[in-house]
Order: structure tokens, then sequence, then C-alpha cells
């Protein structure tokens, strides 16, 4: 299955590169009697703020030195395992509305999950497979599967800590008895 | 127990015997106090108004008179379902719509959950509250997240009750517990009344016009996914979830049990239970066991999957694994 998947997201890799097409479309197959429909990727380029990155950068020598940025992008902190080789790693300097996998393939931002899983491959597998990452919409029919940027800043990608919902009232089921006027209930 | 009501010495001559202990403590019950069993007992006799309106729990003579869910046709359906939909709209001034879409052929439920990224947000705790018109008063959640310790699942030393603090704490892991769906479930043979049932799509509904509020199956269910209604649940009118299935969120009332039910409103028309959508990290998955391509069939084959208190043999259609 996992093969038959790759085999079916070959063709997409290589025409990653065009901007604004249609969210991929992971197609499951589906020889059971109630088909689980299909799957298609939340596309991450239009949420992009400053998209396209040619605007600014293609007037702008790279700067390939580790530094802090004092005048752009001052807010993205790289904090991002062992990763050397600054931001040039993944975007890639002389087509930086692109980002370039290890072999040099370019992918766009809408298939960024591919650059994700060159290195965590297993994360890649079970997210292609539905089992990580947040899928909504219809078990039954059409459904988007948030891409990783989603969740995971690529720069920072450890999910963010979060402020839990109220303490739940349990195990208190019964309102106090001044919550409440309509008593039912014996007192033990 | 006043102290009156305490029989006296053995030798006194007045002692009432059982029979009539019982017959005069129902007596006075039923005398003093306007209840929903006075008027259970006053519409049986024939002089039953009808008791809408004012928060009365009481049912209306239809609604007390009514068949079981398995015996009534569609047209009972119809008529129910609209009247429902009156009384919703005359209390709360919400139009409702009540749907009863039925088991889809060949489809049958399952649910997974990731605990290696569940942090605990409680995210969905409240998404099912409002997708299941809970009350917060008396607070009703179906779901209940337990923080564990890591590297354990004692569920001693775990608690649902921490605080608001950031989540995911330090060394803790969480652990979600909702309906099971069992399949051998507990709950289902508790009930004296034939109230709640498993439908063929695995899930477990209540028939809250058929119970009869003994809670047996809330002490039942291993999981403590049960929950009765004490006082007449109410929600506020701008909360109300409009779209409601006759099994799964419509108006509860006083002395009925409810449970989780997989949302079966929206899951039977193909949607995702609404705790699934609401999850921030994706740890909720959801599909047809039937179907091997659907992403459920996928963990259960890969992943190594556990359910809680697989000792007891109920046979959970809820399974969690790490990954």
């Amino acid at each position: 299955m996992g093969a038959q998947l790759l085999a079916l997201l070959a063709p997409v890799l290589l025409v990653a590169c065009s901007i604004g097409e249609e969210p991929r479309r992971l197609q499951t197959s589906h020889p059971a009697p109630v088909p689980s429909g299909t799957v298609a990727v939340d596309p991450r380029q239009p949420l992009l703020p400053t998209f396209p990155c040619s605007r600014c950068h293609d007037a702008r020598v790279p700067d390939t030195r580790e530094r802090k940025l004092t005048e752009f992008h001052t807010q993205k902190i790289l904090d991002h395992g062992t990763l050397g080789g600054w931001c040039y790693r993944c975007h890639t300097k002389d087509n930086i509305d692109r980002l370039h996998l290890a072999d040099g393939t370019l992918v766009g931002f809408d298939a960024a999950y591919e650059l994700c899983g060159s290195c965590h491959g297993d994360k890649l597998r079970d997210w292609k497979d539905g089992i990580h990452g947040l899928t909504t919409g219809y078990w039954l029919g059409a459904r988007t599967r948030r891409s990783c940027p989603a969740c995971h800043d690529p720069h920072s990608p450890h999910f963010p800590l979060m402020t839990p919902e109220h303490t739940p009232a349990w195990p208190r089921t019964m309102p106090l008895p001044q919550a409440s006027e309509e008593q039912d209930h014996e007192p033990q | 127990m006043s102290p009156s009501d305490r029989p006296g010495t053995p030798a006194a001559v007045d002692v009432p015997s059982p029979e009539e202990r019982i017959e005069r403590l129902v007596e006075r019950r039923l005398g003093e106090r306007g209840t929903r069993r006075t008027f259970l007992k006053l519409a049986g006799l024939g002089a039953a108004a009808a008791a809408t309106g004012c928060g009365s729990s009481a049912p209306t003579t239809e609604e007390f008179f009514r068949q079981h869910y398995k015996k009534l046709t569609d047209a009972d359906k119809e008529r129910i379902f609209r009247r429902i939909e009156e009384e919703t709209l005359a209390r709360t001034g919400v139009a409702t719509r009540i749907s009863d879409p039925p088991p889809i052929d060949g489809v049958e439920f399952a649910y997974a959950l990731n605990l290696s990224v569940c942090n605990g947000s409680r995210r969905c705790v409240e998404a099912c509250a409002r997708e299941n018109n809970l009350p917060d008063d008396p607070e009703i959640r179906y779901i209940r997240v337990f923080e564990m310790e890591a590297g354990t699942l004692d569920f001693e030393d775990s608690t649902p009750n921490y605080g608001t603090e950031k989540v995911p704490a330090k060394g803790k892991f969480y652990l979600p517990v909702q309906c099971h769906q069992c399949d051998n479930p507990p709950c289902v043979r508790a009930c004296p009344v034939g109230a709640t049932w498993k439908e063929p799509d695995g899930i477990v509904v209540v028939d809250y016009s058929w119970c009869i509020g003994c809670r047996f199956c809330v002490v039942a269910c291993p999981y403590f996914a049960r929950r009765f209604n004490w006082t007449q649940p109410t929600v506020q009118p701008e909360r109300i979830n409009p779209d409601q299935g006759y099994l799964s969120n419509r108006p509860r009332f006083k002395g009925v049990v409810e449970k989780c039910t997989f949302c079966l409103h929206r899951t039977r028309k193909g949607r995702m239970p609404a705790c699934l959508e609401a999850c921030p990290t994706g740890a909720r998955k959801f599909g047809n066991m039937n179907d091997p391509n659907s992403e459920i069939r996928k963990i259960i084959e890969t992943k190594r999957v556990y359910v809680l208190k697989e000792d007891l043999a109920t046979l959970p259609r809820f399974y969690y694994f790490f990954s």
C-alpha cells in the first residue's frame, strides 16, 4: 500500500513546481463495499503572508552566514535539532520561491511535507496513511489533511504548549444545594 | 430518615409490619412531592393534562404512551420528531431539525486515539459538549481526559481534574476516556427495560424516552462513560446545536441516562465526530473498520493498539496507540 502511494506521488513531486495549482490528492484506492473517499492536502502557499519571496529576495544577495536576523523575518527562531546550513538548508538560494530536497529536487511550499519527510520518514509514512496529523471533513467522502507546517513551525517545530479548557466539575454531577432550586433526589 | 421514623424498642406495640411501612412510606412520598412520579401515577389514571413548559420534566401523554423506538414506524417517528422540534422551539426559541440517520450497510465504526500526541488541551471535551447539547450546570461531559504519569498506565495515580496550567505538563501524558462502544457491552445487559442497545454499525445508543432512570447501566459500565441527568438539563439557546439526532443529541430530560454516540447524527452522514475535528494535535482517528483502506484499519493493522480493561472482555471499539 505504501509503495503504491509513493508511486502515485512520484509524478506529483515532479510537477510540484507550478504555483497555485490544485491541492494534491492522495488517491486511496477503494475496493471496499463502502469506500472511505478521497483526501486532499491543505495548501500552504496561500497562507504565506509574504509570498512570493522572490519579490524581495531577487534584489538581495543571499547571505548564508548564521546570524540573528534583525532586518526581516525577525520572529523566526531556528530551533530545529542539529539542522545546520541556515536558511538555505531547506530554502533554495537561486530559486527562493521553492524548497529543495537533499538531492536538489525542488518542491513547492504546498508539498513541504516531502521535505519534512526526507528526514522524518516514519512520520511522513504515517501521515500519508492518515495516522499522523489532523484530517477533517468526511470519513465517507472528501476530507482535508493538514500539511506538516500547519501544526509545526518548520523553523521551531515543537508543538506549542496550550492552555487547556476549564477543569471539569467532575466527579460532582449533582448541583450544589444553592446552585439549583429544583432538587428531586433524596439526601442520603 | 427522621428520628420519628426509627422503629421503637422491640417491645413497642405499634411497630408496623414491613408491608405497612412500605405502603405508608410510598403514600407519604407521593403525597408530599409534586414530582415526575406523582405525575406518572396521575397520567396512568387518565388524568393527564398536557404538562409541558415550566421546565417540567414530565412527559406528555403521547410521550408517555409511546412505543419502544424499535417498534416505531416511519410515520410515528416523523410525528414524534416534529413534536419535539415544536417543543424545543416553544421552550427555547431555537429552530432545530431532528433526524434519525440509519446505520450504513457494511460500515462498522471504530475510533483510535494517539496517546503520543494527545496534549490534554480538552478541546475535544468542549467541542463534544457543544455538538451534543450537554448542559453546563450540572456539568455533563462525555469525555474525561486523564493526566497520567509518564511511563505508567496506572489510573490510581492519574487525575481528570488537572488545572488550566499549560499542557502538556512535564512528565505527564494524557489519556481521554469516553464511551468505548463495546461489542460486548455490560451496560446493555444491565438495562432491565431494553432502553439501550447496540446498533449494527457498532454504536451503543439510548432511547431516552424509554429509559426509566434506574442507572444500572451507569454502574455496569467499567469506563464510567454514562451520565445521568439529575436535573432538567438546560442549554443556553445560543449554544444549542440545531442539527440533532433522535438517538444522539436531541433534548434530554431529567431522570434519563445519556452517553457518547460517536456523534451518530454526523458520522452516519459521513462526517467525522466533533471531538476529532476539534483536536488540535490530530490525535483522534475515526473510520470504517470494514474498509481495508481506511485510516482506522491502517492504524489497527500497523500500530500496536490496545484497549482499556481488556481483561473484562468488553471488546471496545475504541483503541489507543502510540506512534
